[in-house]
Order: structure tokens, then sequence, then C-alpha cells
């Protein structure tokens, strides 16, 4: 067996947009999904019957299905551009997840601070707003890392609709040369890449999201 | 100030409230005392609709706790002191006590710590304003959550086992800020088994046993001629191994 | 609390509302173009169970080795289980079984079969990510426990035996749970490499008759009962969720 590692330096302006693509795509599904998971997380935590049922069946729903279901049905069925269809699938399917981890969050701080919050006049959206959050930050920053790196790593699956990202033009690289084994392997290490900088993002926010 | 007509509450199967009538007056200290269990805590956080009631009526400060539109209104009038502090573990003491009062009330900041500077004055502990809470001794921290209370300027002071999760030592600081609240003129509403407390500072003492008002009156009524029979059991308890 | 009842009342009639809005609507579906081919996509259905109970399979018998060398093995060894474990864990699941699909002839010289590659990439992706589930339960198990059933004269062997793995096993259900349910959604990925799963027969029936809503309903309802029986099985097996239930 020979492998041929040149390849990748005749096609690093294709991997190099691959990159790029996949990670605005994942930025923007981050952001996505982070603002419906919140919202649906704090919602399914207010003393509701009905809003917790709701955001239950949200959760259930989404999380019994593969994202690519979603994305194809986005894609084929309803119609949606690639691009939206891709952001659109990336941000539902991860919000659910951050659904759970917000609600875990919320019910993992003591009931008393609540009650505290309450009896001095707060309404809910202070109560979420000054009281739970701040401490939730706290806790949530470790899951939320993983549910941010399972973002991008969900996001190659974008390629099947034919979104050009990395894992797309790793295809291309294939379908053009064969070197199907060296192009993995570098979209491999740059996936990983992209995960290590999340993670260590993520761990440069952590401090200081919690100091204030 | 306070009237519970015909309060009935279940948690499950458990009547927790069973039909209380109770009325306290502007500027009355009352203690509730009772088994746990027996559903003292449960009428306290009815008050300010923490918990909800099944039927009747609780009446504070001239409105229906369970037919406003507006509890928030209603809690800013009626401060909460929580057995386990219940301090914001994110923010400073001075923050604590100016988070609701800036945010409910909408003073501005600088009215906001200039109170709260004095309210931690009153309960003696005006050099940790700066500090967290995880800093402080339980009793401190109580003390602080009741100046956190005191900053809404209620008119009523609930009060729900405020030392029983203190070390020995630290009880009687808390109760002298307490003594000091009552001799001002506040409406207190105490659940307790600090008896010394009670009858050095309550109009009016209530025994609670199964979710009934069993026994009410002047403390010193109370404990030198309680009728019923299970009040006398628990005082003879309580009182034997203080 | 009447409030809570209220709301229960309010739910139920809304979930009733939508069923009958929806039966009506599913029944006008275009069933008749589908009908011929529900054999197809059961059988379908049925190879991408095959597919995650046997990659599951592999995945156990190869997770333990690992999430013990990670925990219990000598430094070198250790790091090269961490090492592997998120590497895998890192790469998106649709690039490992690329990866695996074009590395095999590579490795052994000749053409791997979209379905052996479609085993092999998962069984991996199983691997490293319940190693990481059985981990983290042993992990969760307290160095008192371990201390405790030493001085109670038990070998090393024996406190891990009878000590620590029931309780790890227990406390890492949850996550095995959701390791399952999401590898069972992995499987839908090899689509990508043409391996005729669930996904891929519905998507193919799709091109061959115009019927998207109703294939894509069963394909979600496909997923959906899957994902959620998987759900209900493992905790079956969980004598506390039984009491609690």
């Amino acid at each position: 067996m020979t492998l041929d590692w040149s390849i990748l330096w005749q096609f690093r302006q294709a991997l190099w947009s691959g990159l790029l693509t996949t990670l605005w795509i994942s930025a923007i599904g981050i952001i996505g999904s982070t603002l419906i998971g919140v919202t649906v997380g704090c919602l399914g935590s207010l003393p509701s019957l009905l809003l917790r049922r709701l955001t239950g069946s949200y959760v259930e729903l989404l999380r019994n299905l593969p994202m690519i279901v979603k994305l194809f049905f986005l894609y084929f069925v309803a119609g949606l551009p690639a691009i939206a269809a891709a952001l659109l699938a990336l941000s539902l399917h991860q919000s659910a997840y951050i659904a759970d981890v917000t609600r875990a969050g919320i019910r993992s701080i003591a009931r008393g601070q609540v009650d505290a919050a309450l009896s001095l006049g707060h309404g809910w959206p202070q109560v979420f707003r000054y009281v739970l959050l701040p401490q939730v930050l706290r806790v949530v920053m470790p899951p939320m890392t993983t549910q941010y790196v399972a973002v991008v790593k969900n996001s190659a699956v974008v390629a099947l609709i034919a979104v050009q990202d990395l894992t797309f033009e790793t295809q291309q690289i294939n379908v053009e040369t064969f070197r199907g084994f060296e192009a993995a392997t570098a979209a491999t290490v740059l996936y990983i890449l992209v995960a290590l900088a999340v993670i260590g993002t993520m761990t440069w926010l952590q401090p200081r999201a919690v100091r204030r | 100030m306070i009237e519970f007509r015909q309060v009935h509450k279940h948690f499950g199967a458990l009547h927790v409230l069973d039909d209380i009538s109770l009325r306290v007056a502007a500027g009355e200290v009352v203690v509730i005392c009772g088994p746990s269990g027996s559903g003292k805590s449960t009428l306290l956080r009815c008050i300010n609709r923490l918990e909800q009631i099944d039927s009747g009526e609780i009446v504070v400060d001239g409105i229906s706790v369970a037919g406003t539109r507006d509890i928030a209104r209603l809690r800013a009038e009626v401060g909460m002191v929580f057995q386990r502090f219940n301090l914001y573990p994110h923010l400073s003491v001075l923050d604590n006590l100016t988070l609701a009062p800036t945010k409910v009330r909408g003073l501005p900041k600088a009215k906001a710590v200039a109170a709260a500077m004095e309210l931690l004055g009153r309960v003696g502990i005006p050099e940790k304003a700066a500090a967290w809470p995880a800093q402080l001794s339980g009793g401190q921290q109580q003390r602080v959550a009741i100046a956190r209370a005191l900053a809404m300027q209620p008119k009523i002071m609930l009060f729900d086992e405020p030392t029983s999760a203190l070390d020995p030592e630290m009880i009687q600081e808390v109760l002298e800020v307490m003594m000091m609240l009552a001799k001002d003129g506040m409406t207190m509403v105490v659940v307790t088994h600090e008896m010394g407390f009670a009858r050095r500072v309550a109009d009016r003492v209530i025994f609670m046993d199964a979710g009934r008002i069993v026994e009410q009156g002047p403390p010193e009524d109370f404990f030198t001629q309680a009728k019923d029979a299970r009040t006398q059991a628990f005082l003879s308890k309580i009182l034997s191994h203080v | 609390m009447s409030g809570e009842r209220a709301q229960s009342v309010i739910w139920w009639g809304g979930v009733a509302l939508l069923a009958v809005f929806a039966a009506e609507r599913v029944a006008h579906l275009e069933w008749a173009a589908v009908a011929p081919s529900w054999w197809f996509l059961l059988t379908a259905l049925g190879r991408s169970w095959l597919l995650a109970v046997i990659a599951i399979g592999v995945g156990i018998c190869a997770a333990f080795p690992l999430a013990l060398l990670r925990v219990y093995g000598p430094p070198g060894v250790r790091h090269a289980a961490v090492g592997v474990i998120e590497a895998v864990r890192a790469t998106p699941e649709l690039m490992i079984i690329f990866w695996v699909y074009f590395t095999w002839p590579y490795l052994a010289g000749n053409q791997v079969t979209a379905w052996n590659a479609a085993l092999g990439s998962l069984s991996v992706i199983a691997a490293a990510y319940l190693a990481e589930v059985i981990r983290a339960g042993l992990y969760s198990v307290p160095a008192g426990q371990i201390e405790a059933a030493h001085s109670s004269g038990l070998s090393s062997y024996q406190s891990f035996r009878f000590v620590v793995l029931p309780q790890a096993l227990r406390n890492m259900l949850p996550a095995l749970i959701a390791q399952l349910v999401a590898l069972f959604k992995t499987t839908s990925l090899v689509y990508a490499i043409g391996v005729m799963d669930f996904f891929c027969a519905v998507n193919v029936t799709k091109n061959a008759v115009f019927a998207p809503y109703a294939l894509y309903l069963v394909l979600g309802a496909g997923y959906f009962i899957s994902c959620f029986a998987i759900t209900r099985v493992v905790r079956w097996f969980d004598p506390q969720y039984q009491l609690v239930e």
C-alpha cells in the first residue's frame, strides 16, 4: 500500500473552504441550539404541569429521531434550501439535549433559592435572570461543552445534502483521486482540532462566566 | 393583618392543613409550634403563596392571597426567613440585600446600598458587606437573611424555623435580632421550638398537630395550663430537654 | 393542587384534539402507494436493529477492557486508552464510517463490503462511547466502598466484582440508555456508504413512489418507537426503577 499525502496539499483550498463551512455552520448551530434549548429548559422548569408536559414532549420527540431524519425532512420533504435545512436541523436536534442539560442544572439548584427569591417579590423572569441562571451557569458549562462538540460532529451530516463542509470536500477528494484514506485522515484530524478548540474555549470561558 | 378562613390543604392523601382559621393582628407576634409534619411550615408558606391552598381563604393586608393577580406585590410586603438561610451563593452579602429592592421596587442602586448598609448595622455585621455567604458562619448568614427580607420594608415577617439549622452557640445572636424586630412593632409569625423566645416575645403561642390548631393562648397560660393532652405531651418533651 | 388538575385536563384535551386532527390528516396520506413496500421497509428496520445489536454486543466486549485499562491500567497503557477513546468521541460518526470504509482496503489489502464496514465502524463507535459510560460508572462509586470491602477481608477482585461493579452498573444506567439510543440513531448514517438500512430503504422507496409525507411518517415512527423501546427495555431491568414506578 502506498500513501500519497501530497494529495492534501494539492486540495488544500478545498479542505480549507470545507473547514470554514463546518466552522460557521457549527457556530450558528451552537448559538441556535443554545437559544432554543435554554428557553425550553427554563419553561420546563416552571411550576406548570402544562409547560412541563409540552417541553417534555418536545425533548422526547426530538431526542428519539436521528439528526439525518430531521435534515432530510426539512430539505427533501419541506423543501427548505440546503443551508437553511442544515442550520435548522442542527439547532433543533441539539436543542433537545441542551434543554435537558438546562433542566437538570436548574433542578440541581436548591429549591430554597427559588422560595427566597419569590418571597422577596421577584417574578419568574427575574428569578431566572438573577438567581437561577447565574448559578446554573456554574454547573452546566462542562455538559454544555459536550453538547457543543456534538454540534460540530453532527454538522458532518449536512454533507449528505451537498452542503460543502469538511466531510463533503473529503468525499470530493475521494471521488476525484480515490485517495479516501488520506483525505479522511486529514478531515478527522481537523475535526479533532475543532473539538479541542471548542473544549479550550469553554474551559477558558468557565472562570470568566462564573466570576461576576 | 393576616386572616385564615377555614383553610384546607392536601399533599396527596395527607391532610396537611385541616380547617385552619386564624387571625393575626398588626404588630402581633405569633409563635407556632408542634411536632414535625404537623403542618406548621405549610401554614407559613401559604401566607405568601409558596404553597397553594385547596379551599378556604387567606387574606393578607386586605388582599386575598389566592385571588390576587399580582402575587409578587403581596410577597414584596411579606418578608420570609428560612431554616436554611437560602442566601444567594453567587452574590456578595451586599448584593443579596440590594437585588430585590433594585429589581422589584426599582430603587436606585445608591439608595438600596445605603439602606442595606444600615440594615447590616442593625443586625450587627456591617463589616461583612463585601463577604460571600459561604464565608459567613450560620448565625451570620441567618442575620443577613433577615436583613435581606427587611430590605424590602415588609409589613409582615415570617420565620420558618430560623434557628433549627444553627449550631447552639449561634442561636442567641439570631434570636436577639428577632426580639429587636418584635420590640419595633413588626407583625411576626414564627415557627420555632425556641420556647424561651416564645415566653419572652410572643403575644400568642399556637400548637399544631396533624394539620389542626389544637390549642392557642398567651404564653403564660399556654406553658402553665395547657388543656389538650397532645400539647402537654409535646411541651413536656420539648421543655424537659432545655 | 387544583391548578394542576385543570392543566392536566387541558393537556389531555389538547392531546386528544391533536390525535383526532392528526388521524384525519394521516388517513388521507398516500398509503396506497406505500403499502406494497411494507415488507421491504420492515426488513430494513430489522436490518437497522441487527446493526445496532451486533455493534452494541461487540462494543460492550471491547468497552470493558478499554474502560478498565483507562481506570486501572499502567500509565502508558492508560494514556493510550484515553487517546483512542477521546479521538473516536471527538470525530463525527459519519467520518468514522467513511474512515473505516476507506481504510479497510489499505489495512487488509482487499475490498470491504459496505455492510461489514458499517458493522465495524458502529462497533468502534459503540466501544468508545460505552467505555466512557463504564468509566464514569466506575468513578461514581466512592473510594470508601473499596476501603470498606478490603477491610472486611474481600480480595481486590472480590471487592470489584461484588461491591464496585454492582453499584457502578446501577449508576451508569441513565448514560447507558442515552448511548444505546444514540447508537441506534447513528445506524441511520450507514446510508451514506450504501447499506440498505431503514433510513436508506425509506429514501429508496420515496424515490420510487410519490408519497413523501407518508414515508417520512413511517420513518419517524420507526425510529421513535425503536428508541423509545430501548429506553423502556433497559429501564425495565433496573429494580429500583420498578420500585419507583
